[in-house]
């Protein structure tokens, strides 16, 4: 009956030894489900969240980087538009001498050709401004017609938010009327602009009453105004030039717009980054208090059950040497 | 006799013996009574009847909840999260190289990394469903195991009737001491190994029972056999009489109860949770297009129903004819003695379909369509199960990292990543089929589940363990022997020996005077 006690006891304490052992070697709390059921299920959503995060930090990375290239580019745009923008104005006066007016029709084809390799940029082999169309460039090289769609791609940047990362050269390089516009040149002459379809405005220069049409073209981006520009100045078109001003302010306008939205995205993108960061922070906290073992203390539990267990040994070998047989000889 | 208690000091289950001792009836003598001496009565066993039941029924509780912990905790290991074990990580894993492929649709890169990852979710659910079977084979076998023990302690059991029967009959004062210890040893294995009561008769016969069936009768013990039902349990057979709903106590019922535990706990949730996982992605999949422009693409291998036919002369056939209105739940259909059939959802016990049967009509409920041929009667049955096979086919369907389908709309769009992002979010949606949780909510549930069984298995266990440790010290205290006492009873009657053989040599003495004179 001792000797069945005395076994228990040092089984018992052995098991314990070997638990806390355990901790130490694993430097976890909890080594199997049924250690902690509910810490371990605590531990393992914590996990999930961070798992998740690492991968919207990754998708964020994505985008960032995405979003920096096109922000880029679309300043360049931007300030490509200004210089064409002053060879309109420069060429609104008809009466230019034939050299300043091959000189800035030769910039203006210059600035053309800039746009349409803006608009046709690539990142990572990829065309940044075809929409879904990502492996075909975005304008045509010898018509300027857009050849991508309006496809958005997004990018999922917390559970449930998705943010896009690219632009479709539909709305950075056009722009649309809302209604039917009529602006009065220096002359005296009526200019119409009307939305056609698509992206297409359609501009007609009517004569000083309003009536008789005397010139009409239309554009359905950037670089074909641009080539119109071009033209016009060269073919010394000064109504052409200036019923192209304030189509120009208007694409201005809405590359900025943008330009802004980008830099919105990316400020949301930033903002999201730093707010997943703590929140990683915080998780890796509280899954470490739920996890891990605090080694000191597991440690000084240790000592304690070899102590245990080594009087248990101790004392156990001199319960069981005595007999009353010992003293019978 | 103390010879004897110390011979038997370690033998499991002996009982202390005492020899009885009276006075012989003195002889009359003219002047008054002479003493006659000592004479043996019998031997006695330090038995306590009722100490010796709590250890029969305790034996009975350690032998199931060490089965049940032994059992679950070995499952435990399969869902060892804690140490990164399980579907946590594949699951997650390929939910996020969806979302990769969301973010660089073009590359083929992440489009191969998704195939690779999705290869990984599926070994490791076919790994982990391999080893919950073999923890379940292991417990049809224990109890075969077992079976085969309860049977063979049986006959020594009967055998030791049929003894002690023949030595205390007509001996009132005889009691076949030894013959009973090694019987009630027997019956604390027994108990250790089955559920059982037993009761002794007036002659010493004990009959025992097992599942209110007799199991030992006299000196005749019955043979305890098993058998596979239609679901697949082992059944235990006694005398022709199925008694496994009776049987809920010793390591057979433990084994059995952590059967149905396993087949009914992890089992059960990570087949549904596969079954969901594959229908899930292969129905955005399917509506996506590849890099190819093919579209109508499983992802994975598309779920297959299983069929079992308990029927005479039938024959079933079953198919998916709508994935989306498929609920992931399992069928039996059954027949009335008016030839209609009901199909009922075995998950949640709802009628899901009723009407007359007719021969080869099929017969649809919940986007599953079933035909049954042939003439059926009330006593067949057929079940229906989309998760049977849910794991062993679970595998990935295409091979071509451009088939992956990121893009929602067919035709040359390369960019188009919405698809992609549509699969990658269902691992945060929660799934109707899963009871509304998600993905890794419902296995974080399967953990737990399995946690707790097996902290309760392991809880249970080491009380009962405890409390029969108590109750064979209280044993031993009054049925042990102490080699302490035993040396010095071995001193008295050395003494009384001694003295016995002194008075016999004064007696000779005094007759070597008397002859001498």
């Amino acid at each position: 009956m001792v000797f069945d006690q005395l076994t228990n006891s040092i089984q018992n304490n052995l098991n314990d030894y070997a638990a806390l052992n355990e901790r130490v070697a694993t430097t976890k709390k909890i080594n199997k489900p049924s250690d902690d059921v509910f810490g371990l299920s605590r531990a393992m959503d914590y996990n999930l969240d961070i798992t998740a995060n690492t991968q919207y930090n990754r998708n964020i990375d994505e985008a960032t980087s995405q979003l920096t290239y096109a922000n880029t580019v679309l300043g360049t745009i931007s300030s490509t538009l200004q210089s064409v923008q002053q060879d309109a104005i420069s060429g609104e006066n008809g009466s230019l001498d034939p050299t300043t007016q091959s000189t800035l029709a030769q910039d203006t084809t210059q600035l053309k050709n800039q746009l349409l390799s803006l608009g046709n940029s690539q990142f990572s082999g990829r065309y940044i401004f075809s929409g879904f169309r990502t492996n075909q460039s975005a304008f045509n090289t010898t018509t300027y017609a857009y050849q991508g769609d309006t496809g958005s791609i997004n990018v999922q940047i917390d559970k449930g938010t998705t943010l896009p990362v690219n632009v479709p050269g539909s709305t950075a390089f056009s722009y649309t009327l809302k209604a039917p516009e009529v602006v009065q040149l220096g002359g005296g002459q009526y200019v119409h602009y009307t939305q056609g379809a698509g992206n297409t405005i359609n501009v007609e220069i009517r004569d000083t009453n309003d009536t008789t049409v005397l010139d009409n073209f239309s554009f359905s981006n950037v670089i074909q105004m641009t080539d119109t520009l071009s033209s016009a100045i060269s073919g010394g078109n000064a109504l052409r030039v200036q019923a192209l001003i304030k189509p120009f302010n208007d694409a201005l306008q809405q590359v900025t717009n943008v330009q802004a939205n980008v830099g919105a995205w990316m400020n949301r993108l930033t903002d999201q980054k730093s707010i997943l960061n703590d929140s990683t922070t915080n998780l890796q906290d509280s899954l470490s208090n739920v996890m891990d073992d605090d080694t000191a203390e597991t440690a000084a539990e240790l000592k304690q059950s070899e102590t245990v267990l080594s009087a248990l040994r101790e004392s156990s070998s001199q319960v069981l040497s005595n007999s009353l047989l010992d003293f019978l000889k | 006799m103390t010879s004897n208690n110390i011979a038997n000091a370690n033998t499991p289950g002996y009982n202390r013996q005492a020899v009885v001792l009276s006075i012989t009836s003195p002889l009359e003598m003219g002047n008054g009574y002479m003493g006659m001496g000592v004479t043996v009565d019998g031997i006695t066993s330090s038995t306590n009847r009722f100490i010796q039941a709590q250890m029969v029924d305790q034996e009975q509780n350690v032998g199931m909840s060490n089965a049940m912990n032994q059992t679950l905790s070995q499952v435990e290991q399969i869902f060892n999260e804690a140490q990164n074990v399980g579907l946590s990580t594949p699951l997650t894993d390929y939910f996020n190289a969806w979302s990769d492929v969301a973010s660089d649709p073009t590359s083929q890169t992440p489009r191969t990394v998704l195939l690779q990852k999705a290869g990984v979710l599926v070994s490791s659910a076919q790994t982990m469903e391999t080893n919950i079977l073999q923890a379940l084979n292991q417990t049809t076998t224990g109890v075969d195991d077992d079976v085969k023990q309860v049977n063979s302690i049986a006959t020594q059991i009967a055998a030791l009737n049929g003894e002690i029967v023949k030595t205390e009959a007509g001996n009132t004062g005889v009691k076949a001491n030894d013959l009973r210890d090694q019987r009630d040893q027997l019956m604390n294995q027994l108990s250790n190994l089955v559920g059982n009561a037993s009761f002794e008769d007036q002659n010493g016969a004990l009959t025992v029972t097992v599942g209110m069936q007799n199991l030992v009768a006299g000196t005749k013990a019955s043979t305890l056999s098993t058998a596979m039902d239609q679901n697949g349990n082992k059944q235990l057979v006694l005398d022709g009489t199925n008694i496994t709903s009776n049987v809920n106590n010793g390591q057979i019922g433990g084994l059995l109860a952590a059967g149905s535990e396993i087949q009914s706990g992890p089992l059960f949730g990570l087949r549904k949770l596969i079954a969901s996982v594959t229908k899930e992605v292969n129905l955005l999949h399917e509506s996506g297009s590849g890099l190819d422009s093919s579209t109508g693409n499983n992802f994975f291998n598309p779920l297959q129903l299983s069929t079992e036919n308990y029927s005479s002369g039938a024959n079933i056939t079953a198919s998916i004819a709508n994935l989306s209105q498929v609920n992931l739940d399992e069928y039996s259909i059954g027949f009335d003695a008016g030839g209609n059939y009901t199909v009922t959802d075995k998950q949640t016990g709802t009628v899901a379909a009723t009407g007359a049967y007719t021969s080869g009509n099929s017969i649809s409920f919940d986007g599953i369509q079933v035909t049954i041929t042939g003439g059926v009667t009330s006593a067949d049955s057929f079940v229906v199960s989309p998760l049977t096979n849910a794991i062993k086919n679970f595998g990935v369907a295409i091979s071509d990292p451009n088939k992956v389908a990121a893009a929602s709309v067919a035709g040359d769009l390369p960019g188009d990543n919405s698809n992609a992002l549509q699969i990658a979010q269902v691992s945060g949606t929660t799934i109707a089929n899963l009871g509304n949780s998600t993905f890794s909510d419902y296995y974080s549930g399967l953990v737990s589940g399995i946690g707790s069984a097996s902290q309760a298995a392991s809880d249970n266990s080491t009380f009962n363990q405890n409390l029969l440790t108590e109750i064979t010290s209280q044993r031993d205290a009054i049925s042990g022997v102490s080699l302490d006492e035993e040396a010095a009873n071995l001193i008295k009657y050395q003494r009384a020996y001694e003295a016995g053989a002194k008075m016999i040599s004064i007696t000779d003495e005094l007759l070597q005077t008397v002859i001498n004179l």
